[in-house]
């Protein structure tokens, strides 16, 4: 395959392969010397609208609060560099543009989440790996909020993360921003990640600042608590099970009332949280009201991970646990049928 | 609340019961010089085997295939073979998306389409139940058809409107009820206002693309549809993104 697209600035790029599809658009590799990716979305919504918003955003690139987002090595985000379109087509009109490829630093942030896929993909991972990934989201996430962007559709699949924790964000062009007197509106949400007050609101209706704190904490506890989503398990009060976001609208969630839900024996137990982190979760859950920021969250996490406050099981050096709880969470948990962080296989003498 | 006798065994998020149901009648043995069953099933092999790759699905979704032609047969993993619909055990023919190894399709014969989706309405509906009485968190199961022809009766006549009517009204109350998503995808010379009759709002053609990539619209769409919402908003949110696949299709020849 030879796909070519054009710049603004009669620029080619060749794509390779499409490595990915999403309902919007469709991402391929770039054959380049640096590590890019193209995004094309074939008949947006409202064309013209869509090609504001990547030149917005490309401009924005050079303004100081996007500079700083930009900041360090590897790059947190994945910013649309250049607007491009297919040859041939209308000189002014944009169909994409090319972004960094997160591969060359990341995995998947589901990599993290799994807990087969992380033994195979990153064996290194604790508890501590989880956590500094989950402060390194709070304070990306706070830095997003503070230059004034939304990012609306905050879920696994729009973040990257390494094996040391460092996390990285993707699918900049469907985020909320204003760009002088211009309000850029997100309109993408995910099940599971969708704050109480946005479901069953009409399509369209815009996110805040507020909505992408619940969906964090949403994805701190996924974290923390080894993939598990805090409003996981089937109803207690009998019932079939219907998704998440109902059990979110009902407010079935084991933190918030453990007699709410029906889990396995084998998920790791609640009480494996630090307490601060416990009552940031239930803040959290429990209403738009007192929903810890982000900001909040990653003060929260950087106390976790203070000299001290972590703890390296006895039995086995892959169970990493806070010095609050006396005894290994994850050890209580291997006992009922299912370790988490299972120890390295030995190897044979 | 703990819960003894449910483990999930591959991680505790949600599952979802996913039915394929594929033609294989005589016409997805054209052209002879490129047999379109070839190409689906180097398409199967290659997507399942890419499956590893991608966490999610690879979690949450469990597939039941099921093919049709004079005969409907699933497959069953465990001997890894095609078996005649009656010996399949609901229980049994759903297995993980990373562990399905999808058996060789041979075309041949007619298109006994309303009895596949009939007895793919009762198995997936079975295993829905199933999971839901083990308290397994499960999502709203989804029926995907592919298919290149028309229906047809055991003597190969075509299905008229009158004799597609009940099936067409089971799969529509099962999705009233919130008990699938049925969604057919046309290839090729598919009789489309025929397989309307069956799925109004729910038959897209997508004559031209590659079946790697239908395969992908399957799971992908399945994935990112919401659980809680109505069939028909579902649909749409298919077509559209269906619409999408052609268009970057096109996209991507005229760029050739």
């Amino acid at each position: 395959m030879a796909l070519t697209v054009v710049s603004g600035n009669g620029r080619t790029w060749r794509l390779t392969e499409q490595i990915g599809s999403g309902s919007e658009g469709f991402v391929y590799g770039v054959d380049d010397t640096r590590p890019l990716v193209a995004k094309l979305v074939p008949d947006p919504p409202d064309p013209e609208a869509f090609r504001r918003r990547v030149a917005r955003l490309v401009r924005q690139r050079r303004e100081p609060r996007t500079v700083v987002l930009l900041s360090g090595t590897p790059v947190r985000l994945s910013w649309p560099l250049v607007p491009i379109r297919t040859a041939g087509g209308d000189p002014e009109r944009v169909d994409g543009y090319v972004m960094t490829d997160m591969r060359h630093a990341y995995q998947p942030f589901g990599h993290l989440l799994d807990p087969h896929v992380r033994r195979a993909l990153l064996p290194g991972a604790t508890w501590a790996t989880a956590l500094r990934a989950a402060l390194a989201l709070a304070r990306l996430l706070a830095q997003v909020h503070a230059e004034g962007y939304v990012v609306g559709d905050l879920k696994p699949d729009n973040l990257w993360v390494d094996g040391t924790g460092r996390v990285g964000m993707a699918d900049v062009d469907s985020w909320q921003f204003t760009d002088g007197p211009d309000t850029f509106a997100g309109r993408m949400r995910t099940p599971g990640y969708t704050a109480p007050e946005r479901i069953g609101v009409p399509p369209g209706t815009p996110p805040d600042s507020a909505s992408d704190d619940f969906a964090l904490a949403v994805l701190v506890h996924q974290l923390l608590v080894a993939g598990l989503h805090p409003f996981a398990g089937h109803p207690a009060e009998g019932g079939d099970y219907v998704s998440y976001d109902d059990n979110v609208v009902h407010g079935r969630c084991r933190l918030l009332d453990r007699t709410s839900v029906l889990l396995p024996r084998s998920v790791p137990p609640a009480d494996l949280l630090p307490r601060p982190l416990a009552e940031g979760f239930r803040a959290a859950f429990a209403g738009a009201g007192s929903r810890p920021q982000a900001a909040g969250w990653a003060g929260l996490l950087a106390a976790e991970l203070a000299p001290g406050r972590l703890k390296v099981c006895a039995a086995n050096d892959r169970h990493v646990h806070t010095v609050e709880r006396p005894w290994c969470p994850w050890c209580d948990q291997a006992g009922r049928g299912c370790d988490s962080y299972p120890p390295e296989p030995r190897e044979e003498a | 609340m703990s819960l003894e006798g449910i483990e999930l065994g591959q991680g505790y998020g949600e599952r979802q019961p996913v039915v394929l149901l594929l033609d294989t009648s005589a016409s997805m043995g054209r052209p002879v010089e490129h047999p379109r069953i070839d190409e689906l099933n180097e398409a199967l092999a290659r997507w399942f085997d890419g499956i590893r790759a991608r966490e999610r699905l690879r979690t949450r979704m469990e597939v039941c295939l099921i093919t049709f032609d004079s005969e409907v047969r699933v497959h069953d993993p465990g001997p890894g073979r095609l078996v005649p619909v009656e010996e399949a055990d609901a229980d049994r023919v759903f297995v993980p998306v990373r562990e399905l190894r999808p058996p060789t399709l041979r075309a041949g014969g007619l298109t006994r389409l309303t009895d596949a989706v009939e007895a793919a309405l009762g198995l997936v509906r079975s295993r829905h139940r199933t999971l839901q009485q083990q308290r397994v968190p499960v999502r709203r199961p989804f029926v995907w058809v592919l298919t290149d022809g028309a229906p047809s009766d055991a003597q190969g006549r075509p299905l008229d409107t009158p004799a597609l009517a009940d099936t067409a009204a089971k799969v529509r109350r099962g999705e009233e009820d919130r008990e699938w998503v049925f969604q057919v995808i046309g290839v090729r010379d598919a009789d489309l206002p025929t397989l309307r009759v069956l799925a109004p709002k729910a038959t897209s053609s997508l004559a031209h693309l590659d079946f790697g990539r239908i395969i992908d619209l399957f799971f992908h769409s399945t994935d990112d549809s919401s659980p809680d919402l109505a069939a028909d908003v579902i649909h749409a949110q298919i077509e559209e993104r269906a619409a999408k696949q052609a268009r970057m299709e096109r996209l991507e020849r005229d760029l050739l």
